[in-house]
């Protein structure tokens, strides 16, 4: 049976999708699930800043949708989903925050223990990236980690995500002018964070003297 | 030297929503005129244009696995039957039904008034009907309020002294030189007396049977029947009334204030009981308003 209905699924607009989903297809529910599942796991991963934590955000996110999806009004589904997504995030950090974990402690070949944690970064070079935009990407997370969920969830929305100011306010349940603030403080934040990462940096991220006086 | 330009938070915000394409056309214009001459705004919209594009080139996270739902899944998380919204029907009739006791009460007191003015002017007209007799009988009964002692001690202190008792002194001790003083003590005390409900009968002295109410001691004309009067309801007891002297009762309290609220309160059980029962109903309305109302916020904020 659910074979039978793949097809016809596979060629439904959002809306007719979210209509036979609130009937209780569950191949047009996962349908819309697969369409934006990779939006909301990115949005999770850079708010989380944790593959895992952000899987686990993700999938709350989704069961969640299933069990609100009738107190969905129209609209952007893609904003609905995306405020889903945001809140599932905020109670993981909570979570996370009550329990915070210890990580686990590194060893080197020999049995030793590593100090730092330096070890969970993945330095090698990926087939489309440079060492260049490898250091701007480590710095940028880092700095992105360093950031107030606040500020974190509407730099990630708007940056990242490419939501314009409207979605993020329904996303965030803020006014615009909340948005417009928190977005100017985040990118404040964040430059400087980068600049304090210096040399580390290509030269377009930094402030040459005469730029700092 | 010309002075370096600072940024406010207001310049920054402009900054970024030109930056993401957010202003009017009108703003848009304006800022790009103040942009084409503000240096530190041309050097922070760069940082800020680098920074975007640096995070818009962030590498994209791919979801590790699919997220979707089993039909064990979907079964598991079945949305359960949605009872706020019962409860939330349940609240706000429980609400509406408590508005329209409350004002349903109002408009009750507010039209039940001049109904109750007309029942108490029975006793009004009775005063006047007193008043009036008092005038056409030179004899007077003389109550003496709130002093228990010799009417030739009380006498200055009478009339509607506001003492809780009075006594009763025999007209063979009233001295007859108590002048006008005590005449008008005896007309604000009539009015109490309730007398109007016993039919008048001629040739009544002073010396009546005793402290129960007699027709013979009322000092209310013969002509003065007034049909109001009859429509005192009989449950308005009359105990309390002096119509009558007795020598050997002279100075004696006979009654009280209090017992005469009491009796007033008596004489208006019905109005008691609907008020008692109506007070249940508001409680019960009320309760039944609050538990739905959380009830329904707890279901909301669980669903």
């Amino acid at each position: 049976m659910n074979g039978a209905r793949l097809a016809p699924v596979a060629f439904m607009t959002e809306q007719e999708l979210i209509e036979q989903a609130l009937e209780g297809d569950l191949d047009a529910f996962n349908t819309l699930v697969l369409q934006y599942q990779d939006l909301a796991y990115n949005v999770a991963y850079h708010i989380m800043d944790d593959p895992a934590a952000a899987a686990d955000a993700t999938q709350e996110a989704v069961i969640s949708m299933y069990r609100k999806l009738d107190t969905y009004r129209g609209g952007s589904f893609k904003s609905w989903f995306l405020r889903i997504v945001t809140n599932a995030c905020y109670d993981e950090l909570r979570r996370i925050n009550r329990r915070p974990s210890v990580p686990l402690q590194p060893e080197n070949s020999e049995g030793e223990l590593i100090d730092s944690a330096e070890w969970m970064e993945d330095n090698s070079p990926g087939p489309e990236q440079n060492a260049s935009n490898e250091e701007i990407q480590q710095a940028i997370q880092s700095c992105l980690e360093n950031l107030e969920e606040k500020f974190r969830i509407v730099l990630v929305l708007v940056d990242i995500s490419g939501e314009d100011y409207a979605s993020v306010a329904q996303i965030i349940h803020r006014p615009i002018g909340t948005v417009k603030s928190r977005l100017s403080r985040a990118r404040q934040k964040m430059q400087s964070c980068l600049q304090g990462f210096g040399e580390l940096l290509p030269e377009k991220f930094r402030l040459n003297d005469e730029e700092k006086s | 030297m010309k002075r370096q330009e600072t940024l406010s938070q207001r310049d920054l915000e402009l900054l970024n929503a030109y930056l993401d394409d957010a202003l009017n056309e009108k703003e848009r214009k304006q800022f790009e005129e103040r942009l084409a001459r503000s240096l530190p705004l041309q050097k922070k919209l760069k940082e800020y244009t680098q920074l975007k594009v640096a995070l818009r080139e962030l590498p994209k996270q791919p979801a590790p696995h699919n997220f979707t739902l089993s039909q064990e899944q979907a079964r598991a998380y079945k949305p359960g039957p949605k009872l706020y919204p019962a409860f939330s029907y349940v609240a706000l009739t429980a609400v509406l039904l408590l508005a329209i006791v409350f004002s349903s009460e109002f408009f009750f007191n507010q039209f039940s008034t001049p109904m109750a003015t007309q029942m108490e002017s029975p006793t009004m007209e009775a005063e006047t009907f007193a008043v009036k007799s008092s005038d056409e009988k030179p004899e007077p009964l003389i109550f003496t309020w709130g002093y228990p002692g010799g009417l030739s001690e009380g006498a200055e202190g009478s009339g509607m002294g506001g003492g809780s008792s009075f006594t009763i002194t025999s007209i063979d001790e009233t001295d007859q030189e108590m002048g006008e003083e005590a005449g008008g003590g005896i007309e604000t005390a009539v009015p109490v007396v309730e007398a109007p409900s016993f039919p008048p009968e001629e040739g009544v002295e002073g010396s009546g049977e005793a402290v129960t109410p007699t027709p013979e001691a009322t000092p209310i004309p013969t002509e003065a029947e007034p049909p109001i009067l009859s429509a005192i309801p009989e449950s308005v007891t009359v105990e309390p009334l002096i119509l009558g002297l007795q020598e050997d009762k002279a100075g004696q309290i006979i009654s009280t204030y209090p017992q005469l609220s009491d009796q007033a309160e008596k004489a208006e059980p019905a109005r008691m009981w609907r008020t008692l029962v109506s007070d249940k109903v508001k409680i019960g309305l009320a309760a039944m308003a609050a538990l739905s109302g959380i009830l329904a916020l707890i279901f909301y904020t669980k669903r």
